[in-house]
């Protein structure tokens, strides 16, 4: 897996860019703190597929570290959504490859993005609303989140593709 | 056009199939959430369970609420809140619940009504007959 000669570069720079998508996606109103695209996720599926698990799970981990702290919402409720969301996925996808077929980032990010949903409606319903009825409306956020699980994994799909086009730059700095 | 092309060559048959599964998963479970109809209202004051009413006939209850009287009002196997004194009328704007786990709440009244689903309560009858229905029909 390991095709970058520096993968802790590529592993930096693929933070960055989440980092950077989660703050511009805070910058969108939204109704809700788990109503979001979530474009930050296409970072973590390119470090999945580029480098492999545990670069996903620096990835994913170090955007909600560092955009919570950026974003002010660290240790608030919504850091715990958003790193509850996180870590469910990052664990799903690393059950993945113990799949009996092949799946590429489509199919990776829509699992991923219900993970995501459940856990962050699972830990808003123990830390935040604490009533049953959320789990009437789980369904519809799940249909959102696989739509939006949708378009991020084709985004990561152009993303890795247009990577390995580079390979023959080797991704040495 | 271009999208479902790009679909095309972003996904393998592993993720295919995932796809339609996962879609056909959720359609169920959607549709079944979307379906279970409630047999009984509760009603709660402040978080404690002060009542409920059956969804097969039609009745009203007045309870005391924090700002003063609230209706729940059982009509055609669904039921709505009624409230007169407070700033918003959140829960009477909530109209008519009918779908089990559907709730109507005041807040500034401090009560809440929720439907109830076929399997959740045994002991409803127990409790209407010692509940305050008496007092306030």
């Amino acid at each position: 897996m390991n095709r970058a000669p520096r993968p802790d570069l590529l592993i930096a720079y693929l933070a960055a860019a989440a980092v950077a998508a989660h703050i511009l996606e805070a910058a969108i109103p939204a109704p809700g703190p788990w109503f979001k695209i979530g474009l930050a996720n296409m970072f973590t599926l390119v470090a999945f597929f580029h480098l492999g698990w545990s670069a996903a799970a620096l990835v994913s981990l170090m955007r909600v570290m560092a955009g919570s702290l950026l974003l002010g919402t660290f240790l608030s409720p919504t850091f715990f959504l958003s790193l509850s969301g996180a870590i469910g996925a990052v664990l799903v996808m690393g059950l993945v490859p113990l799949l009996p077929f092949r799946v590429g980032p489509v199919g990776v990010s829509i699992l991923a993005s219900l993970t995501h949903m459940v856990c962050q409606v699972v830990v808003a319903w123990w830390l935040i609303i604490g009533h049953d009825g959320i789990f009437l409306a789980l369904p519809w956020f799940l249909i959102g989140s696989w739509f939006t699980g949708l378009l991020n994994g084709l985004l990561a799909y152009l993303i890795l593709t247009r990577l390995a086009a580079h390979q023959s730059m080797n991704l040495q700095w | 056009m271009n999208f479902f092309r790009l679909l095309r060559k972003a996904t393998q048959p592993g993720d295919r199939w995932l796809m339609a599964l996962s879609a056909l998963l959720l359609i169920g479970y959607a549709g079944f959430g979307a379906g279970q109809r409630g047999t009984l209202v509760t009603i709660h004051r402040d978080n404690q369970p002060l009542n409920r009413l059956a969804l097969a006939e039609d009745s009203s209850l007045l309870v005391a609420g924090r700002l003063g009287s609230v209706t729940v009002e059982v009509k055609g196997g669904r039921a709505r809140l009624l409230e007169y004194d407070s700033p918003r009328m959140i829960g009477t704007r909530t109209g008519w619940i009918e779908k089990a786990g559907e709730i109507a709440v005041c807040v500034p009244c401090g009560i809440l009504i929720q439907i109830q689903g076929e399997e959740a309560n045994p002991t409803s009858s127990k409790l209407n007959s010692h509940g305050l229905d008496g007092i306030a029909r």
